[in-house]
């Protein structure tokens, strides 16, 4: 099965780029682990929409990692999600052009090879209002944790 | 193919506060406010923008030469455009001139990059509209309805063109979404024999979808009456205001290099200038119910957001880059831009929904100059940058974002730390117009306080034309969507119409 694992997220912008820095450290924890190298391809990506389309056409499963602004959660909450949730996270969905549901769809007609399987985490965070904003200790503090819960769930490490 | 839903039936509503959320089809958060006298008719409307982020602040104290890349990560819808503008402020301020073979590369990524987002943009964006009706329901009113009416192979096409195009990028830039290829002085790699002769051959696809895609536009939209007489009513999207884009030494336009051409209401030239001396024309008005500026001419003045000769205000898009061209500089784009202007009556043209035909034109523009470009063994030249020996300390460059030219301008230390930083972005130049045509067509449309979700989107079909991107121009990058139409009536009281109660 050819995996990809996608981090998403503006990597200057406070909170924000915290999909990014999970992905990096998921990568660490396959890299370090026995498991083959081949199959699996980590991503960033800085939208979504029709360009994360683009990004994920071709591969059997991946795995998206945004943050998410919904007030439901502490600040610093890791949250799996399910496909109606597109809309809310932060970049999946990229609004300049379509949103990552209608990506999906568009692919699917278009005979594109769209994931047979999708899982997208998203970390609560909080509102980033200045690119001066550093990362909230919240947020940073569940990274190690984030990588480590989405690495046994995906990979079983 | 099902005929186009333009008109729905209005309705009448008694509340106090209306909102239309989510708005679609752009990037940023915005906000409208209609005023409505005591008949329900439109006495004043505010396009609005609400984010800001500091984006200035965070590039000082950092290595000047690191802004090329740092600015791509502002927006991910033109990093291109940044990219450049960037690179082209640091030619200057490094005071050296790139080889032809690297200015040649950094236009060839940059045609390619205009054609993946107008394409995107037309597609995505604008046909939806036309295709499926403004009154089409807002499940169908989008690209995967547009593909339903057309048919898969085009939206095969589609996709295709935008990752090629993609690939172009990542080919000659390194990176296809957030470039690390110029330099100042040149560029990080030269153009292989192998990227060239792919790319060639891509140009040739584009060039052939950018002539369907026109022909689409002419057998859906110029073909019916209708469309063309909501086009051409100059009580709607119609205003008059001066108009400023890159042109060459023929008075061509170009995504590039050039001089930034400003014309008149009358499509007289009113002025011309450099990069170095935008400053001279250019001067930015904050207003206090908005974050993003409004710039206008200086030499006219802040008339405030008025159209016609007195208005200071410029647009800056594919409308305004065909008013200041005396033509285009590849034979095919030319035949289109005559045919244009002979429709449409001539340069200006002040129509802003011809901004989507104006789209189309560049975008075989955009294709046949990356052939040219591309054809030309020039670009193979290994020498692809001249090393820089001083630093001047300032440094402008401009360029033609798809949306708009776009100016960056630094300042730096003895060191070469970033000092000071200034950004005037496509989105801004257009701010002024966006929320003129917006009074307009919401003045012309709203009537007796009778509303409806065609309406709605027929107001929003106006910053469509523009593709504005609020990610830049305030410099933020909001993941929620956001926009809203508040009606606000004379006597205080406001009413909401949420988008998901009428659609």
């Amino acid at each position: 099965m050819k995996t990809t694992i996608v981090g998403l997220g503006n990597p200057i912008l406070g909170d924000d780029r915290v999909g990014l820095l999970i992905m990096r450290e998921v990568e660490k924890l396959y890299s370090a682990s026995s498991k083959p190298l081949g199959d699996v391809v980590f991503q960033e990506a800085w939208q979504g929409g029709l360009l994360l389309l683009d990004q994920i056409d071709g591969f059997d499963h991946a795995v998206l990692i945004d943050s998410i602004v919904s007030g439901s959660y502490e600040v610093g909450t890791l949250i799996a999600l399910t496909p109606e949730d597109f809309r809310e996270t932060r970049h999946i969905s990229n609004l300049h052009d379509i949103n990552f549901g209608t990506a999906l769809k568009l692919g699917d007609k278009m005979g594109h090879k769209v994931p047979e399987k999708l899982d997208i985490f998203a970390v609560e965070v909080n509102v980033t209002h200045n690119f001066n904003d550093p990362i909230s200790p919240q947020v940073e503090a569940v990274i190690p944790r984030a990588a480590h819960e989405i690495a046994k769930r995906i990979f079983g490490l | 193919m099902a005929e186009p839903i333009i008109f729905d039936e209005k309705k009448k509503t008694d509340k106090k506060q209306l909102t239309i959320a989510p708005g679609s089809r752009l990037d940023g958060h915005v906000k409208i406010e209609i005023f409505l006298d005591d008949k329900g008719d439109v006495d004043e409307t505010y396009f609005q923008v609400v984010e800001l982020r500091g984006f200035e602040e965070f590039c000082k104290g950092r290595p000047v030469e690191e802004m090329p890349r740092i600015t791509t990560a502002l927006c991910g819808i033109c990093p291109w455009a940044h990219h450049l503008a960037s690179t082209k402020a640091l030619d200057m301020m490094f005071d050296v001139t790139p080889p032809k073979a690297a200015l040649m590369a950094r236009e060839a990524a940059y045609c390619a990059h205009q054609v993946h987002s107008h394409v995107s943009h037309f597609y995505a964006l604008a046909a939806p509209d036309f295709v499926l009706g403004p009154a089409a329901p807002v499940e169908k009113r989008n690209v995967v309805g547009l593909i339903e009416a057309v048919g898969v192979e085009l939206g095969k096409e589609v996709l295709h063109t935008r990752v090629l195009a993609q690939k172009i990028q990542e080919r000659i830039g390194g990176r296809a979404t957030h470039p690390v290829h110029g330099l100042p002085g040149g560029n990080s790699k030269p153009l292989t024999k192998e990227d060239q002769a792919w790319i060639l051959e891509q140009s040739k696809t584009f060039v052939g979808f950018a002539q369907k895609s026109l022909q689409i536009f002419n057998d859906i939209v110029l073909a019916n009456k209708t469309y063309l007489d909501i086009i051409t009513n100059k009580d709607l999207y119609c205003h008059d205001s001066y108009h400023m884009g890159l042109v060459d030494e023929n008075n061509h336009m170009n995504f590039y290099d050039g001089k930034v051409r400003v014309v008149d209401q009358k499509g007289k030239e009113f002025a011309k200038f450099d990069a170095a001396h935008y400053l001279d024309e250019i001067a930015e008005q904050p207003l206090p119910w908005s974050y993003l500026k409004f710039p206008y001419l200086r030499k006219v003045g802040w008339k405030g957001l008025v159209d016609g000769p007195d208005s200071g205000l410029a647009r800056a898009a594919c409308l305004s880059r065909l008013n200041v061209s005396e033509g285009m500089a590849t034979p095919l784009a030319n035949a289109e831009w005559d045919r244009y202007m002979s429709t449409l009556g001539g340069t200006p043209v002040q129509f802003t929904l011809a901004t989507h035909w104006a789209r189309l034109v560049e975008t075989l523009y955009a294709a046949e100059r990356l052939k040219e470009l591309v054809e030309n063994n020039d670009i193979l030249d290994p020498h692809v940058r001249n090393i820089p020996t001083t630093n001047k300390g300032e440094g402008m460059g401009i360029v033609e974002a798809p949306r708009g030219t776009l100016i960056h301008h630094y300042r730096s230390d003895e060191n070469g730390m970033v000092t000071t930083v200034n950004l005037i972005v496509a989105t801004a130049f257009n701010h002024g117009a966006i929320c003129i045509d917006t009074d307009k067509v919401a003045r012309g449309l709203i009537k007796n306080g009778e509303v409806s979700p065609g309406i709605f989107n027929m107001i929003e079909m106006v910053f469509r034309c523009y593709d504005p991107c609020f990610s830049c121009a305030t410099h933020s990058l909001p993941g929620q969507m956001p926009m809203q139409i508040e009606l606000i009536k004379r006597d205080g009281s406001k009413e909401v119409i949420k988008r998901n109660e009428l659609e």
